[in-house]
């Protein structure tokens, strides 16, 4: 469409302009979605140096659920210990204050995503995995920091859940086209909000307090070759959307073009990550919801 | 049928255009560019054109010139499009001499606004054609309309022992099954794929006099406003135990029944000797059916009835609610000459009315027949 302003050369606070101003003229209440302040009392903890294990255990306690959450997942064959967390304290030494930060982000971003029907549990179930194959891929390539790899992962398409929290039947009508025609759904955002998906969440995550390259990883996800810095992030995360399709939970009508392959994996590495994350997915799932 | 010719080079706009067009159940029309778009105006003649302004080979201002010099044409209400919302292009817009402008990308009140301008509100064609709005629910028949299977299955089970109960995927199938049983209580899902709840409420309504049963997500309280505020009499919250659905549809369904609809569910008969059923007082039934019941009561008395037996098998705990209604019945009773007993099968609600002093003088007994005997 021609009148589209071109959003790849626009800096971040023009893009959270228009987004917001779109996103916000779009939704019935004029609002633009929040991330709940747990998380990003949590987020603010991942990019703070002197953050302590006091002031964590501090955020989670003002949640009894979040506190039961943290035990269950400490005591869980998934982080396995010895001998079973009595305290939260405990626990958050086990599971260590980074990987509980992106517990308590994930279980207060999925409030987000309990919103309206099947679309945003398919949603959810996206994020989540792609969330847990960034970290999968980051342990296997060595490119980036596996704890890096979780937030930018999870957060990927909440563009999506942005646009469908905004407008339901904008939502279903571009699903609806991204099915039947050649267009991919990014392409089809972009004719109709000016930005697509990847440029609304890199945005959103990036007033919520993500830091700056897990947004642009965000952002770049669809087309990592063309992000101007962190292309490794970008291309991990296009990637572990891609994985995200292989173990059936993608978030579109088809999976990236780019991805596995762009990393180097042959098949079977590929098979090999799969079956990994389908384990860590089901014990996350069970988790989280 | 009125058509309405949609000209934008996006797909994705001609798409959400003709989406947005489904409630005004008109012929939708597509061209990608001016040039087409003039062309098939001229051929097809609509009611409405919906125009972008920014489009290549002829944009929308040309288009429109072509339009307007056109006597078959120039009558033709248009609508423009607009990518930008600055206030130069709106007062370009208001100089082109157009009916409206709506600013992309937009949603469905924005929409509505504009276009039910040129063809009145969406909804008004499929309401001509649907049987008249007044025409009466049947109290007994509740809608369910969820796009869940599992949903669906669990309400079906709760419901089906007090109503008749009917099913719907869809906001859209809901209209169709509506007309066909005319439910008392519509049971609709918030967030549904295409047309979500409050879009469904607000197209039945035209439709008839129901009440209307909200299901939404547990915990969002904002979404639980905002739906009794859209005019849904309950919220259930998902997922729900089968009691509280049956609780929610039963009040909602007292809501909209006439009162003499009500009272007739009230009173039967035990030999020659009326009975009439106690409400459970949280029901609000008696507080609805005040003066119906005044009256029917002295048609009773006209009739030559002396007697009422008060069946109280559905109340369960005595509270204070429950004595001062049946203080109340049996002093309107006893104003018109009729005598009352109170039937209490359950021993400990017996036992407690007759601590209070509005019923301990009242007669008793513990089953219809004694009740009966009492009073003889």
């Amino acid at each position: 469409m021609i009148e589209s302003p071109t959003t790849s050369t626009m800096d971040r606070e023009a893009l959270r302009a228009l987004v917001n101003g779109t996103l916000a003229q779009l939704s019935r209440t004029g609002e633009v979605p929040v991330l709940p302040s747990r998380a990003t009392a949590a987020l603010a903890l991942v990019r703070d140096p002197d953050a302590d294990i006091e002031r964590l255990c501090r955020i989670i306690r003002t949640d009894v659920g979040l506190v039961a959450r943290i035990l269950r997942a400490a005591n869980s064959i998934f982080y396995g210990r010895r001998s079973p967390a009595k305290t939260l304290q405990d626990a958050v030494l086990t599971l260590g204050m980074r990987k509980t930060c992106d517990l308590l982000v994930a279980a207060a971003a999925r409030q987000m995503f309990r919103a309206s029907g099947p679309r945003a549990r398919d949603l959810w179930n996206h994020a989540l995995a792609a969330a847990l194959g960034a970290e999968e891929l980051a342990r296997r390539t060595r490119s980036v920091d596996p704890a890096a790899a979780f937030l930018p992962g999870l957060f990927h398409d909440v563009g999506r859940i942005a646009f469908l929290l905004a407008d339901a039947t904008s939502f279903e009508v571009i699903a609806g086209l991204a099915l039947s025609e050649e267009e991919t759904a990014a392409a089809l955002e972009r004719e109709w909000y000016a930005f697509d998906h990847a440029e609304a969440g890199a945005s959103l995550a990036g007033e919520w307090g993500l830091a700056p390259e897990s947004c642009d990883a965000i952002r770049w996800h669809h087309r990592p070759d063309e992000a101007p810095l962190g292309q490794t992030l970008a291309l991990l995360v296009c990637a572990a959307d891609e994985l995200a399709y292989r173990i059936g939970y993608g978030g579109g009508a088809r999976p990236p073009a780019v991805g596995l392959s762009a990393l180097g994996f042959s098949e079977e590495d590929q098979a090999a990550c799969a079956r990994d994350l389908e384990k860590s997915f089901a014990a996350h799932r069970e988790l989280l919801g | 049928m009125k058509t309405v010719l949609t000209v934008d080079d996006s797909k994705v706009v001609r798409s959400m255009v003709a989406r947005h067009l489904q409630p005004y159940g008109c012929r939708v029309l597509e061209a990608a560019n001016g040039e087409e778009g003039v062309a098939a105006a001229r051929e097809h003649r609509p009611d409405l054109i919906l125009l972008d302004v920014t489009m290549p080979v002829m944009d929308g201002r040309e288009a429109l010139g072509a339009l307007r010099a056109d006597p078959a044409c120039k009558a033709i209400p248009v609508i423009m499009l607009t990518a930008e919302s600055g206030k130069d292009l709106v007062l370009e817009i208001a100089r082109l001499g157009v009916t409206g402008y709506i600013v992309k990308p937009f949603q469905k009140e924005t929409f509505d606004k504009e276009v039910s301008k040129v063809l009145g509100p969406p909804g008004a064609a499929a309401i001509a054609a649907a049987p008249a709005a007044d025409a009466p629910v049947d109290v007994k028949t509740v809608l369910v309309v969820d796009d869940s299977e599992k949903v669906l299955d669990a309400a079906r089970a709760a419901l089906e022992a007090t109503m008749t109960v009917l099913l719907a995927h869809s906001g859209q199938e809901a209209l169709e099954q509506y007309d066909r049983g005319r439910p008392g209580v519509v049971v609709i899902d918030l967030a549904m794929p295409e047309m979500d709840g409050f879009e469904t409420l607000e197209r039945l309504r035209g439709r008839g006099r129901s009440a209307y049963v909200a299901l939404a997500v547990r915990g969002d309280d904002g979404l639980h406003e905002r739906a009794r505020k859209a005019g849904y009499h309950a919220v259930v919250a998902k997922p729900f135990r089968a009691g509280n659905l049956v609780d929610s549809v039963l009040a909602a369904a007292n809501a909209v029944a006439a009162p003499e609809q009500l009272l007739g569910a009230l009173f039967g008969e035990d030999g020659d000797c009326p009975v009439m059923r106690m409400p459970d007082p949280r029901s609000k039934v008696l507080a609805r059916v005040g003066p119906a019941l005044t009256r029917r009561l002295r048609d009773l008395a006209e009739q030559g009835t002396d007697k009422l037996i008060l069946d109280l098998g559905a109340i369960t705990e005595v509270t204070t609610e429950v004595v001062s209604a049946l203080a109340h019945l049996i002093a309107a009773a006893g104003g018109v000459g009729i005598r009352t007993a109170i039937c209490a099968p359950d021993a400990t609600v017996m036992e407690k009315l007759k601590q209070f002093a509005e019923t301990k003088d009242t007669l008793y007994g513990p089953s219809l027949e004694q009740a009966r005997q009492r009073l003889d």
